[in-house]
């Protein structure tokens, strides 16, 4: 047994400090499958204390520390580059503290997000930051990842609903960011806003102080379906284009619907439309009745096949549990599934998807789109057998050129997935070496002792110097893209 | 232009630049001996941040005035900091869009670095969280003269550290921006701004807790008064639907007034408390300050007091604490300037080590 084992073992006892080969197996990858590292061990502490001792253990051995939610990040986020300690907070659960007056509550990280809502859901309130893995994510994983959801186009994402957080420091020091009444003190920087989407390479959060929003008084969710993804688009074109902010704005294309409707999260999406548009708008009732209808008309003008509103809670369920089960629809198609996340200006979404058919097409592989409307955030999916190196590869390649795609279209390569291993190497397609040691530093501030999650968001400085290992591609996308 | 006379502490000479090449080039070309530098917009803000303890060489970037981009159609422009927040609304309005904010004297640059109007202004949507919120990614140059970038243009991303989220309120410290890329909505629908006076202490709280917590509150509220046992105010603002803002009005009983010029606090002699109270505790804030204190409180936190005197200011800066509040003074005279609440040695301890990693030689005041 190592040393770090030892001790573990010792202060948490075999419940609480995972070492057997066979216990690590389930700590070996999240939902980026392509990358997979058991952890050396892994550690379920319950309060700050402890987390703080298992960080101070891993400074005093020279260990890496990685800190996981519930794994179900895209992009290798919670999984180990390389000798580490897994710290999980799925012992951390407790919601600590509401305040319904001032709209926030206090949470430990493992608090999983859908949870928080049923827990203030008696004072009115819920947290809006909805990723469509809402039922099982924490609110330390949101907070890392900086996560969105479909709800982000009117409420923004979660660092517009973060307010302070407690966080262990690598060196195992203790920083009490923000304040319950505003991110920032007004004598000092906005730490929580630089902490929020640093993946667990900036310490552990161990309290986390989140903005409660007030439930909407009224919802209408409609489903429209149109012949192509183009006119669905150009509906969201029009709808934003009224001065409307519905919900959400959410478009699946025909290999997602039919892959939807051969599932457990059939819908009763039409089969035949080229892409189902679904648009949330919430509010009071006197400005939803001028707006739904609207909204209907927008849809029809461009061609809707057909147009649903749900009538209840039961129907706007329905509507939604297609969308919210589109990955795991996809998923059953064959035994992987690689799930994209790239951002472009949202009035390019429809030349942007043309070449991304294209290129799925060149690579002969098996993709589908679902996607954030409202705001250019697209999720390409590639179903695959992560078995067959060759398919893989080719899976790889698309996924580099979609990317690349994306940042010459002036967007970005992550919307809200995050870079963590996934994404190291399309990094300098967006930032150069300069942005990247300006970031490094930053970093250090958080991370003096470089152990937490190492090799996470920033590439290593070698492939940095030499601008990732396609040299050229990046320098043409940076010659392309006007940004 | 910046007014030379905004400064009230030491400046051995202004300098004007004119593009993000130039101030590059300054940074690089500066004799490590020089007097330490104040980035500066229009100079109208200085005196809401803490003066330099040294003489210090203004830089303005007042210059830097352009709109570079504007997307009207996915919500998104980009800007300089020297460009006057008027001006970018006046140019948004063209093309009936705006910056969701409330507006404010003074350049873009300057009222992001200050971010005074980065405090969330009412609960719920977007369209309330301020302007933290519309921050999406900007270009920037460190003391060294190092140019990078951080963010994107488009309204989400989540690649690499959000550098520009420490910009909001660094007051220059940390970075020159020189190109910021802002996220836009269309003007509302319908807007209509109210206000009540005379109101007693009860009876306004009980209105600013029942319009904050609407199912449909006002985008913009804040409860003031020039002592605190009274006559109080409540002004504010509805935005959205036609029909939303129209019910408000008639709940509440409000009569519509005009929306008002941005206030220049700095006209006032008093020095100002500064910070954030949570809403439900302004009450106990209210009993513990002393007469002729002046309060002005927004929505979700934001709050400006103006005690009568400097005993005044030093007596509540020791209570603060105790009701849960964060604030600093500011609008005094320079040796007071920036002196505020405790704050976490953990938080102070990164900010240090940010300082010394990002401007390592303190070439920034
Ligand atoms: C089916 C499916 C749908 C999804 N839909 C969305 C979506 O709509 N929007 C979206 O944004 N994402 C989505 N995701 C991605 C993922 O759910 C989010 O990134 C989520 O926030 C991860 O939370 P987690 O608890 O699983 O964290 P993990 O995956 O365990 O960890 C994520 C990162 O957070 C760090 N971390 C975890 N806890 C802490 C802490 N306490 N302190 C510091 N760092 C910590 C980890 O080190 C890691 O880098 C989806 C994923 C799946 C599988």
């Amino acid at each position: 047994m190592s040393e770090l084992a030892r001790a573990l073992t010792a202060e948490l006892g075999p419940q609480r400090a995972l070492t057997t080969p066979e216990a690590l197996l389930a700590y070996e990858c999240d939902g980026f499958t392509i990358h997979r590292r058991r952890p050396t061990a892994v550690a379920l502490p319950e309060t700050t204390e402890e987390v703080q001792w298992l960080v101070r253990l891993c400074n005093r051995l020279g260990v890496p520390f990685v800190a996981r939610g519930a794994g179900t990040c895209l992009s290798g986020g919670p999984t180990p580059t390389g000798d580490a300690l897994c710290i999980e907070t799925a012992r951390m659960k407790k919601v600590l503290h509401v305040e319904p007056e001032d709209l926030y509550a206090v949470v430990q990280p493992g608090v999983v997000n859908i949870r928080l809502s049923e827990h203030v859901a008696v004072h009115g309130l819920h947290y809006a930051p909805d990723p469509s893995s809402q039922s099982v994510c924490t609110i330390g994983g949101n907070l890392a990842e900086n996560s969105g959801g479909p709800h982000c186009f009117k409420y923004g994402m979660t660092t517009d609903h973060v307010l302070g957080a407690v966080v262990v420091l690598s060196d195992g020091g203790i920083a009490h960011l923000g304040h319950a009444a505003g991110p920032r003190e007004p004598h000092g920087l906005d730490l929580i806003g630089l902490f929020t989407g640093s993946e667990g390479t900036f310490g552990i959060a161990t309290e986390i102080t989140v903005r409660l929003s007030r439930n909407p008084g009224s919802v209408r969710t409609l489903l429209a379906s149109f012949t192509s993804v183009d006119a669905a688009c150009a509906a969201v074109g029009d709808i934003v284009a009224s001065g409307l902010t519905p919900a959400a704005m959410e478009i699946l294309d025909q290999a997602t619907i039919r892959a939807v409707e051969a599932s457990v999260y059939r819908a009763g999406y039409p089969q035949d439309a080229g892409a189902v548009l679904l648009v949330e708008l919430d509010g009071l009732d006197e400005a939803l009745d001028e707006e739904a209808p609207e909204v209907e008309a927008m849809f029809r003008r461009h061609g809707a096949l057909r147009v649903e509103q749900a009538k209840d809670a039961a129907e706007r369920k329905r509507l939604w549990k297609g969308r919210k089960g589109a990955f795991g629809a996809m998923g059953r198609l064959k035994p992987d599934l690689y799930v994209l996340d790239g951002v472009v200006p949202r009035t390019r979404l429809v030349e942007t998807l043309r070449e991304i058919t294209a290129i799925g097409e060149r690579y002969g592989i098996t993709m589908s789109n679902v996607f954030h409307a409202g705001d250019g955030n697209l999720h390409p999916n590639i179903s695959f057998d992560g078995r067959d190196a060759e398919e893989r590869h080719r899976v790889e390649e698309a996924g580099r050129e979609i990317l690349e795609l994306c940042v010459r279209m002036g967007g970005s390569i992550t919307g809200e997935h995050g870079i963590g291993t996934e994404k190291l190497d399309h990094v300098p397609l967006m930032f150069s070496e300069d942005d990247l040691d300006v970031m490094a530093r930053a970093r250090r501030a958080f991370d003096p002792t470089g152990l937490a999650n190492p090799g996470k968001v920033l590439p290593a400085r070698s492939s940095c110097a030499e601008t990732s290992k396609w040299p050229h591609m990046v320098a043409r996308v940076l010659a392309e893209s006007d940004s | 232009m910046t007014n030379p006379t905004a400064f009230d502490f030491p400046v051995t000479e202004v300098t004007s630049v004119a593009s993000a090449a130039e101030l590059v080039e300054l940074l690089q070309g500066r004799d490590p001996d020089a007097p330490p530098v104040r980035i500066c917009g229009t100079g109208s803000r200085q005196r809401e941040v803490p003066a330099p303890d040294r003489p210090v060489q203004a830089v303005s970037l007042r210059g830097l005035d352009r709109i570079t981009r504007l997307d009207p159609e996915d919500l998104t422009c980009s800007v300089e900091p020297g460009l006057l927040r008027a001006d970018l609304d006046s140019a948004l309005a063209e093309k009936g869009l705006r910056l969701v904010c409330p507006r404010s004297r003074g350049t873009v640059g300057g009222m992001f670095a200050l971010g005074r109007e980065g405090l969330p202004l009412a609960p719920g949507p977007l369209a309330t969280l301020g302007a933290r919120a519309l921050l999406l990614g900007m270009s920037a140059v460190l003391g060294e003269g190092v140019a990078f970038r951080a963010g994107a243009r488009v309204v989400k991303s989540v690649a690499g550290f959000d550098l520009h989220k420490l910009f909001v309120g660094s007051r220059g410290r940390i970075c020159a921006a020189t190109e910021l890329h802002l996220k836009l909505r269309p003007m509302p629908r319908a807007a209509e701004t109210f206000e009540k006076v005379d109101l007693e202490r009860e009876e306004a709280l009980s209105l600013f807790r029942a319009l904050r917590l609407d199912d449909a509150p006002p985008v913009e509220v804040e409860l003031a008064c020039q002592d605190p046992s009274g006559p109080f105010r409540v002004r504010g603002r509805f935005e959205g639907a036609a029909a939303v803002v129209r019910s408000r009005m008639q709940l509440y009983r409000l009569d519509a007034t005009s929306p008002r010029e941005p206030a220049n606090p700095a006209e006032d002699p008093r020095e100002r408390l500064f910070g954030l109270v949570p809403p439900s505790s302004l009450g106990a804030l209210l009993a513990t300050l002393p007469a002729r204190t002046a309060v002005w409180c927004d929505g979700t936190g934001g709050f400006a007091l103006r005690p009568a005197d400097e005993a005044d200011a030093n007596a509540i800066l020791a209570t603060l604490p105790g009701v849960g509040v964060s604030a600093e003074l500011d609008l005094t005279i320079p040796a007071r300037r920036g002196l505020g609440t405790p704050r976490d040695p953990g938080a102070i301890l990164v900010e240090q080590r940010l300082f010394a990693e990002l401007d390592p030689g303190k070439v920034f005041a």
